[in-house]
């Protein structure tokens, strides 16, 4: 163990001191324009691309909380429509989630709701099934009459209720779900669909990026990813990234556990015996937690350096035992924005932890900031137009204006891209540094990049954009 | 050496369900819910005594609570079926597998929960070079043990005679004065508290989360139709050929691992439905 | 004779029947609720899943757990076809769907008739579960776990889309049903189908008098996963999508529930359980987020206390009652 922590250290040491001149050829993109609003709350010496020019341009309309409703509105509360997943294993992840949305609920109802209405929330449990989830969404759109809808999915359920969604007419926010694909191929100029997770792209590419960044010398890579569409999508994008990164690298040995498996001791072994420099757990949840408590016990993280695409908030389930030195990267950080520089993220984990010490290792995982995104985005898109129509904004006039929206989110401003409807927020990585105070492995460094030089630009496949750098 | 592990945990699942099938001729489908639930009682137990030295007994404690909810089960509800139909009895247990689980999903909520020390405690030790965990040899040990104690209480005390009677011929063991009833009682108790003491192995390097009792009862049909169904030999001969097929099927076919598991025990179904194992099969 | 409702000496009670039935069905999308059309759409779907696969339950003694995988089977013929050739003729896809599931069937089947019980099922279990990894792995054909989303084939030119226009689709699905409920009940009435219960009630009787068993069993396989394919290449273009679970053995378990809660030895008893079984789950996971413990609940009580179904209780009160004939 001592072994790994100075190996650690090195690697951290080399990363920080790589980190200012890193930028990566060929993917600096001049649309981070608008996040010079909030250059101020990224820490510079952690930051990758320092080096791109960002010009003072905000759009932010901080909706001013003294409003006062005077055109038509109807009275009445705003029935907001919540699918999401409260049974079975994805149940881990919706439902810390749902948690958050119901505080941020109760918080705008109890300051008088958006513009004077309450909402209220209807909540159905999909159990992760896409039928269900279709079923459920027909049912509250034609039956229950909800004004909006935010459905917590799985990929598979979020291309399966894209289509009805567009057909439907029904403002939907969908958190997770985060399949390529879904604006890539399924819904491709989405209208009624908005999406507020980096998505599996975004996700892979920042990785992989700072897998390179971490370690440059790595040509010898493994995986152990979940055996289905998102463990692979991952591991296609991470590899093609790094091969562009890394012309000369190769694919020494692939394990693909199925989903929930209690026992990854055969795909370690297999894994190890492949000698790799880079061991990539493609993995979340439960299996991420009990992956790594086998690792250890096989000499994982002796052996080779180890790096997660979900990691972030799972290693959490690992406790004090979580090995140094793990680069994990997530969608959105508890720790990030630092709270002292952000004032919302600092209330917003409070509150959580206030309430659910024990739920979700005591802090909120991406899922809750998605939830949080939600409802303001909402209650903020909603405010705005009223401003500008001065009467209940219909369906389409919310839509426009959420296409034009800086939204303030515990993770930081986020926006959604006009063209494409999907939401970009800072891709996060760190190393996992076991930390007493916590009781369990956060974070250190920590470091966030803006998603515009990530992210494949709108009608733009994942594949072209990973060619064409 | 990979296999042996999962091979050891699939072994004592499912040696549960072949017992309670050889006994009380039931296919018991809510066997993987506790698995899960012994998952979970470990996993609080654990938690409570973490740290005394007491820790240990939470394993056979959490298989203890699991086999008297597996009695209340049977008491309360199976009881019932043994007379009916096959299709009522596999309706049944569907029915309880579904009210256990949700039932462990509103008692426990659904995070995943983790049980930290006791994995990394054990330690690892050098097999042939490469580390092994100490706890998988433990585990393994405790499954060799557990199958010894099984044998010998089946094949030399006086309960064993009487449940292997039971399972031979229920009404002329009736006839001969056994309480039939209790025997199909003590086979629910053990059955389900093997399916408890796995759950609860599993937890230290694993987690106690929604959705293992699926995975815990697909496997253990495969490993008791291999096996045999009802046979407890078969259980042990069937969970190291799984354990085997996994730990081969990784290293050198890994993209049709999970089919080739299936495929195998269709065909032993085929060629031999009684399993390597079983008694025989009177074809209709 | 159990699965017979009386045609013969209650003419007129059935004939009423029917006729409230038939009317009713037709009057769902007048209720004005696209919801309502896709509910019941789905509705008949399982009916005809139901009533398919109670030829092998009710009518030849035998317990599939792999009926979920002839169901999906039948929704990705639909998928792939419709996606991956383009090829989107409506009736000619279900016909292709139809055909594929059967001749799986007739394979599986055949291996499968020689056995029974739990034997049966159990076997049926490791083949569904064999497809469904299968599905799962073979990701450029099936898209793996996220599965395939499907725009809906053409009828003659018409728009009838699922989402669209539910009342249509509805109107199609009621069409097939009605055909597969006329189909099945000349089976169930014909020689064959009285030979089957011949089978079930007695196997050794029925060899002896000469039926030929197993060839018998193979057939009625066959036509309970034809219905099954039937009822998944209809179910495709509904939901517009389709995911791998629909073969998982679980999935199947949704078809035994409803046979058994219509009543599985009674003709009309899959027909009417597949309708409640699919109405009762949405609305009770509509309501609760504690839908599986209250589903569960409801299986267990009716295996203890209504054994006989819906269908089966029904007549039997019915019978005690107003001395009504029919049933068993």
């Amino acid at each position: 163990m001592r072994v790994m922590s100075e190996e650690a250290k090195i690697s951290r040491r080399k990363f920080i001191a790589g980190t200012v001149a890193a930028t990566i050829a060929g993917i600096v993109v001049g649309a981070g324009g608008t996040y010079a609003a909030f250059a101020g709350a990224r820490a510079p010496e952690k930051t990758v691309t320092t080096t791109v020019t960002k010009t003072v341009t905000t759009t932010v309309t901080a909706a001013s909380p003294t409003i006062t409703p005077t055109g038509a509105i109807p009275s009445g509360p705003i029935k907001l429509g919540v699918i999401t997943i409260f049974t079975g294993p994805g149940a881990m992840l919706f439902d810390p989630g749902f948690k958050a949305l119901e505080i941020e609920v109760e918080k705008i109802n109890a300051q008088g709701g958006i513009l004077g209405r309450k909402i209220e929330l209807v909540v159905k449990d999909s159990g992760g099934k896409p039928d269900v989830c279709v079923d459920h969404f027909k049912r509250l759109v034609t039956e229950e009459k909800v004004d909006y809808i935010t459905v917590g999915a799985t990929s598979a359920e979020a291309c399966a209720i894209a289509p009805v969604v567009e057909e439907s007419n029904v403002l939907t926010i969908i958190q997770e779900g985060t399949a390529t694909k879904l604006f890539e191929e399924v819904d491709t100029s989405p209208k009624y669909v908005f999406r507020i997770a980096n998505y599996d792209a975004l996700d892979a590419i920042s990785h992989a990026i700072a897998i390179h960044q971490a370690w440059p010398d790595a040509k010898k890579f493994a995986v152990i990813g979940a055996d289905y569409v998102w463990g692979h999508d991952e591991w296609n994008i991470i590899t093609t990234v790094l091969k562009k990164l890394v012309p000369d690298m190769e694919i020494v040995a692939e394990a693909w556990p199925p989903l929930f498996s209690t026992d990854y001791s055969a795909h370690i072994s297999k894994v190890l015996a492949a000698k790799p420099d880079v061991v990539e757990l493609c993995l979340w949840g439960g299996d991420l937690v009990t992956c790594i408590k086998q690792g250890t016990g096989y000499g994982l993280f002796k052996q080779c350096r180890v790096s997660s695409v979900t990691g972030g908030e799972y290693v959490w389930g690992v406790g004090m035992e979580c090995p140094d030195g793990i680069l994990c990267s997530t969608r959105y950080y508890f720790l990030y924005p630092p709270w002292d520089r952000w004032h919302i993220n600092k209330e917003f984990n409070e509150e959580f932890h206030r309430r659910y010490p024990d739920v979700h290792g005591g802090y909120p995982g991406f899922n809750c900031n998605s939830a949080y995104t939600v409802i303001h985005a909402l209650k903020l898109a909603i405010e705005k137009a009223y401003t500008m129509t001065g009467r209940w904004p219909e369906t389409e006039e919310i839509i426009a204006t959420m296409e034009n929206l800086m939204i303030p989110t515990p993770g930081g401003y986020r926006y959604f891209r006009k063209e494409d409807h999907q939401m970009l927020g800072y891709a996060i990585s760190g190393f996992t540094k076991v930390s007493a105070e916590y009781g369990f492995a956060i974070l250190d460094p920590v470091w966030a990049v803006p998603p515009e030089e990530m992210a494949p630009p709108p009608g733009k496949k994942w594949k072209e954009w990973v060619e064409s750098w | 050496m990979d296999g042996l592990f999962y091979g050891s945990i699939l072994y004592l699942v499912a040696s549960g369900l072949t017992l309670i099938f050889g006994v009380a001729n039931i296919l018991n489908l809510a066997h993987g819910a506790f698995y899960m639930l012994g998952a979970y009682v470990a996993a609080i137990l654990i938690k409570l005594m973490i740290g005394t030295p007491y820790t240990v007994i939470a394993f056979p404690l959490a298989a203890v609570i699991v086999g008297l909810t597996g009695i209340a089960i049977e008491r309360g509800f199976i009881k019932w079926i043994y007379e009916k139909d096959y299709t009522y009895q596999l309706l049944l247990t569907f029915g309880l597998s579904l009210v256990l689980s949700d039932a462990v999903r509103i008692t426990f909520g659904t995070e995943p929960m983790y049980v930290t020390k006791l994995y990394a405690h054990a330690g690892a030790i050098d097999v042939l070079g490469n580390p092994y965990p100490v706890y998988n040899l433990i585990v393994i040990g405790l499954a060799f043990l557990i199958g010894c104690l099984l044998w010998l209480m089946m094949s030399k005390t006086r309960v064993g005679k009487v449940i292997r009677a039971c399972a031979l011929d229920r009404e002329m063991s009736e006839g001969i004065g056994i309480n039939t009833s209790r025997v199909f009682a003590l086979a629910f108790f053990i059955g389900t508290a093997l399916a408890g003491i796995s759950g609860a192995l599993v937890v230290p390097q694993s987690a106690a989360m929604l959705g293992i009792d699926a995975d815990a009862l697909i496997q253990s049909f495969i490993v008791i139709v291999i096996g045999g169904v009802g046979s407890m030999k078969g259980a042990l001969i069937g969970s190291l050929i799984i354990g085997l097929i996994r730990a081969f099927g990784i290293a050198l076919f890994p993209e049709i691992e999970l089919a080739i598991a299936y495929l195998v025990m269709a065909i032993v179904l085929l060629v031999r439905p009684q399993g390597l194992f079983g008694r025989e099969y009177r074809a209709a | 004779m159990k699965a017979k409702i009386g045609w013969t000496t209650n003419r007129l009670h059935s004939f009423a029947g029917i006729t409230i039935s038939l009317v009713a069905l037709f009057c769902i999308p007048l209720l004005g609720s696209s919801y309502y059309d896709f509910l019941f759409s789905l509705a008949l779907i399982y009916s005809m899943w139901a009533l398919g696969y109670n030829f092998l339950l009710g009518y030849t003694g035998l317990l599939s757990f792999g009926h979920g995988a002839f169901f999906g089977l039948g929704a990705y013929t639909v998928a792939i076809l419709v996606t991956k050739f383009s090829f989107k003729p409506f009736l000619p896809v279900i016909g292709i769907a139809v055909l594929a599931t059967a001749f799986l069937g007739a394979v599986i089947g055949y291996l499968c008739v020689r056995y029974t019980e739990v034997y049966f099922a159990l076997l049926t279990l490791a083949f569904s579960m064999f497809f469904y990894a299968l599905v799962f792995k073979l990701y450029y054909w099936t898209g793996g776990s996220d599965g395939i989303g499907i725009r809906p084939p053409d009828l003659f030119g018409l728009r009838f889309s699922a989402i669209e226009y539910p009342a249509h689709y509805y109107y199609i699905t009621l069409a097939f049903f009605l055909i597969s409920v006329y189909i099945g009940w000349r089976i169930v009435n014909s020689p064959f189908g009285k030979a089957l219960q011949a089978i079930r009630d007695n196997p050794l009787k029925a060899e002896a008098i000469g039926i030929p068993v197993r060839r018998y069993k193979w057939y009625a396989f066959i036509i309970s996963t034809a219905y099954s394919g039937l009822a998944g290449a209809l179910y495709a273009p509904l939901f517009g999508h389709v995911v791998p679970d629909l073969f998982h053995f679980l999935f199947a378990g949704e078809v035994l529930f409803a046979t058994l809660l219509g009543g599985y030895t009674i003709f009309l008893g899959p027909i009417v359980g597949g309708i409640v079984f699919t109405v009762a789950k949405r609305y009770i996971t509509a309501v609760t987020i504690y839908w599986p413990l209250v589903l569960g609940a409801l299986l267990v009580a009716v295996t203890l206390f209504f054994p006989q179904g819906i269908v089966g209780t029904t007549y039997s009160l019915l019978r005690r009652k107003i001395g009504i004939k029919g049933g068993e």
